[in-house]
Order: C-alpha cells, then structure tokens, then sequence
C-alpha cells in the first residue's frame, strides 16, 4: 500500500470532510471546495473519488456503477483504484456495499439508513443553463430567485413545439429551497432522489463545488400545480432482452435487421437478479 | 505558513477516519447519539478530525487540554464572531447571536459550535423535524441546555439557510443539531 491511504493526503481529506458537514447543512446548496487532484483527468469523475477517498476506510466495502453498469470503464478503473490504494474490499450489490459511487443513474437496488451514495457530477449548477454569469447565478441562488427557471419551462410546455426539456439532469427543488442539479441521471430517477433513507453526496471537481442530501430530504422536481412533473416513462413496449423487465430504465443495445431495437437494463445488478429468479 | 506537525503516528488516519464517518452519522441523522471514539472525549475528537491550520477556533475557558493541542498543531485561536468551529460550556448556547452564522450568498461561511453537556439523554425531551429525521420522528432530551436555548435555536432555525450547526457531546457520545433541524417541546416522553 502507498503511504496516503486511499491516494489522497489527509489535510485534503480533512478539508473535503469539513465541507462534506456544512454541505449536509444546507441540503442542495453547492459549496465551494478544494477539488484536489486526483490521478486522472478532472472530467473523468475526479469529483466523486475525492469525496469517496475521503470517506473511505479499511472497513468499507465499495461498489461503483457507471450509467448503472458495474462494468464499464470508469466503474472498473475506479474500483480497481481505491483496493489498490486502500486495499478495500469492493462489491457489485448494492446491500452489501456501504459507500457506493455512481455517474449517471440513481442506484436502482433499495438504500438503507448509513450508506453512503456519492455522486459524479459535470455540471453543478443548473441556472448557467439560464445566465452566463456564474456571480448572477450565485445571487439568484441567494435569494431563491428561480423565477426565470419557471418561466422556461412555463415556455417549454406551452410552446407551439411541446416539450424540448431534456430526458436527464433534470433540476430539483430541494426542501422547496434550493434548485440543485440531480447530475445527468435519468428524469425517472429524480423521484428516487426524495426522501432517501441513505447520504447522498455529490462532488463537482471542475466546478469546484460539493453538495449534499441528507436522509429524509424533500427532493422535488420542478413542475406547475396543475402540470405535475411528467418522469418520461417510454410507452412502447420496450423490454430488456436480458431479464424481461419493462419498468427498470432501459439502454439501446442495437438496431436488429428488421428495423426493431434491442434494448437491456442500464442496472446491472438488479438485471442480474432478475435474469436469475 | 507554518503548518503543525501532527504527531499521533500513522494511526491517526484510520482514528479520523473512523471519527469521521461516526460524526458523518451523527450529522445526518439530527438527534441519533454516537460514540465517535471509546474513552476519548467527543469535543477533542471532532476538532482534531476537522480542525487544522485552516480553520479559526474559539475555545471557550475549561478546556485547557484542547488549548495545549490547538497551540502544538498551530490552529489559530480567534474570537466568538470570527471562528469556524468553537469550542463552549452549555451556558453559550442561551444565545447563538455572537457567532458568524454565513451570507445569503455564502452560508456555509458559518461557525459549528461544539458544546459539552451534562449528558445526551435524560433531559426535557424534544420531537426533532428535518432533513434526516425518519418518518418514525425522533426524540432528543438533552440534559443541562441553558432555559433560553430553545428560544435561541427558532432564532437558528428562521435564519436559514444561514445558521451555525451544533454538535453537542458528553464524554465519548455525540449527537448532533445542523441548522434546519427544528425542535419542538414534546410531552411524549415521562419527565
């Protein structure tokens, strides 16, 4: 093992700790933190590995998903790096593990009370898709003024060409406080964010900035009174070639000859277990 | 700047480690009691897990042993309005005002007050509401917290999302009040 246990000095882990408390504190609120550098290119998930490595101990056992996947690139280099570094043990079910790290899906498995779930994120603040200016942003944050994020997405559902809102990344409104970017997850999974029994982290290291859910916390996705938040369910039938399931978030596998798409669960564990019942 | 040798040993990173993620518990979930390490008192835990060289401490009189390690480990010491973490008898928790409690735009800029009660049970109980309260609900009864203290926490709780967090501790157990936590007198528990 390397002398810094799980890479990262511990001055750095200390300070990402003492923001991991206060991000706790203000649920949905990016704080600035240090982002310190990680032995891959920022981009590339270095925001969640800094707030994993400075959670991480000789006890934990780690799982890390990729858009749900255990085994995709990212989530392998990723695993592979913290038992290198820490000697920790890793595991691809969700019950089993007490840190789990993800990029792009909110684990499908149930979360219980302690885990913790630590977020990759690219882009922390979802009102730079409205201003330019990361000050006016702030301030708007400030005073809670979300008044053009309304206006928007009043726009987007009357306009002359129905809804242009994207499938993924979806703003929440935390604890009817914050307006907090869920990281590109699915819009289904946004439900999955509200009243979590487990600590939900997510660190944004280009960005700088660390925010957090506490268990319990009221993650609502913005919509109208009268035009309640639409997940965008597919409507067609789709099926995982794997397991059969038609509920779970599924990816396009492959286009066949016959014109017809394959499609196969983006959760692999919870594929997995289901192919095997 | 000169930074403070810490010189606990190779052991130290699994300890804070280990404290951390018991406090970690503690903050999450408002009013849940841990211990952070057996044997040890909480209040020097907490500090020597987040404390460093970074971070301006008040430490109130009383504590003259977090004082010798705030001085060997070169934490700045600094008054009630400007620290990041202080260090008090129960009797400051009457009022909260004198503490920087962060900005609209920067709320995190707020002290977290550790404070020493007589024990974390057995007290007036309160029914806890918030963010990380379960939809069980959960107790905490305190035993000590100065009469004005309640009074002093709605103060708290109407400045959000500034606010100081409060992380009370008794011998080795925690538990811990963030700022959105809202208390409420209960007469569900036997006095």
């Amino acid at each position: 093992m390397t002398e810094t246990f799980a890479y990262l000095d511990e001055d750095s882990k200390r300070a990402v700790r003492r923001t991991i408390l206060k991000a706790l504190a203000v649920p949905g609120y990016q704080v600035p933190f240090i982002a310190p550098e990680m032995p891959i290119a920022y981009g590339w998930g270095v925001g969640g590995m800094v707030v994993t490595a400075s959670l991480l101990g000789a006890d934990d056992r780690l799982k890390v998903t990729d858009h749900g996947s255990d085994e995709t690139v990212n989530a392998v280099n990723i695993r592979a790096f913290f038992t290198r570094t820490a000697g920790i043990g890793t595991t691809t079910r969700t019950r089993e593990a007490t840190i789990v790290q993800v990029r792009q899906r909110v684990p499908e498995a149930e979360l219980v009370e302690r885990q913790v779930v630590v977020y990759q994120v690219p882009r922390p603040d979802p009102l730079r898709a409205f201003v330019d200016s990361a000050v006016e942003a702030a301030r708007m944050h400030a005073h809670a003024d979300y008044g053009r994020v309304y206006t928007r997405l009043f726009e987007e559902k009357t306009g002359s060409h129905g809804a242009v809102q994207p499938g993924y990344d979806y703003p929440v409104l935390v604890q009817g406080r914050y307006l907090m970017s869920p990281s590109p997850v699915p819009k289904r999974d946004n439900v999955r964010l509200n009243d979590c029994p487990a600590i939900q982290i997510f660190g944004a290291a280009r960005e700088r900035r660390l925010y957090a859910l506490p268990p319990y916390t009221r993650v609502e996705s913005i919509a109208f009174e009268d035009v309640p938040f639409d997940p965008g369910l597919p409507e067609d039938g789709r099926r995982c070639v794997v397991c059969g399931c038609g509920e779970s978030h599924l990816d396009h596998l492959l286009l066949r000859d016959d014109g017809m798409s394959e499609w196969v669960c983006s959760d692999t564990e919870c594929c997995a277990e289901r192919a095997d019942a | 700047m000169r930074i403070g040798l810490d010189r606990r040993g190779r052991e130290r990173i699994h300890e804070d480690q280990r404290a951390f993620r018991r406090l970690l518990e503690a903050f999450a979930y408002p009013g849940r009691i841990v211990t952070l390490a057996e044997g040890r008192p909480a209040h020097a835990i907490v500090l020597e897990t987040l404390a460093d060289a970074g971070t301006p401490l008040w430490i109130e009189d009383g504590f003259e042993a977090i004082r010798d390690r705030a001085a060997a480990a070169r934490w700045p010491l600094t008054d009630q309005g400007c620290c990041a973490f202080a260090l008090c008898r129960v009797e400051a928790l009457g009022c909260l005002d004198g503490f920087a409690m962060g900005t609209l735009a920067d709320p995190h800029l707020s002290a977290t007050v550790v404070a020493e009660v007589a024990a974390l049970s057995g007290g007036a109980p309160f029914a806890l509401s918030g963010p990380g309260v379960g939809p069980e609900g959960r107790v905490f009864a305190p035993l000590g917290l100065p009469e004005a203290f309640p009074a002093a926490w709605a103060r708290n709780n109407a400045a959000y999302p500034c606010g100081v967090d409060l992380i009370l501790t008794a011998g080795p157990l925690c538990a811990c009040l963030p700022r959105k936590t809202k208390l409420e007198t209960t007469d569900v528990c036997s006095r």
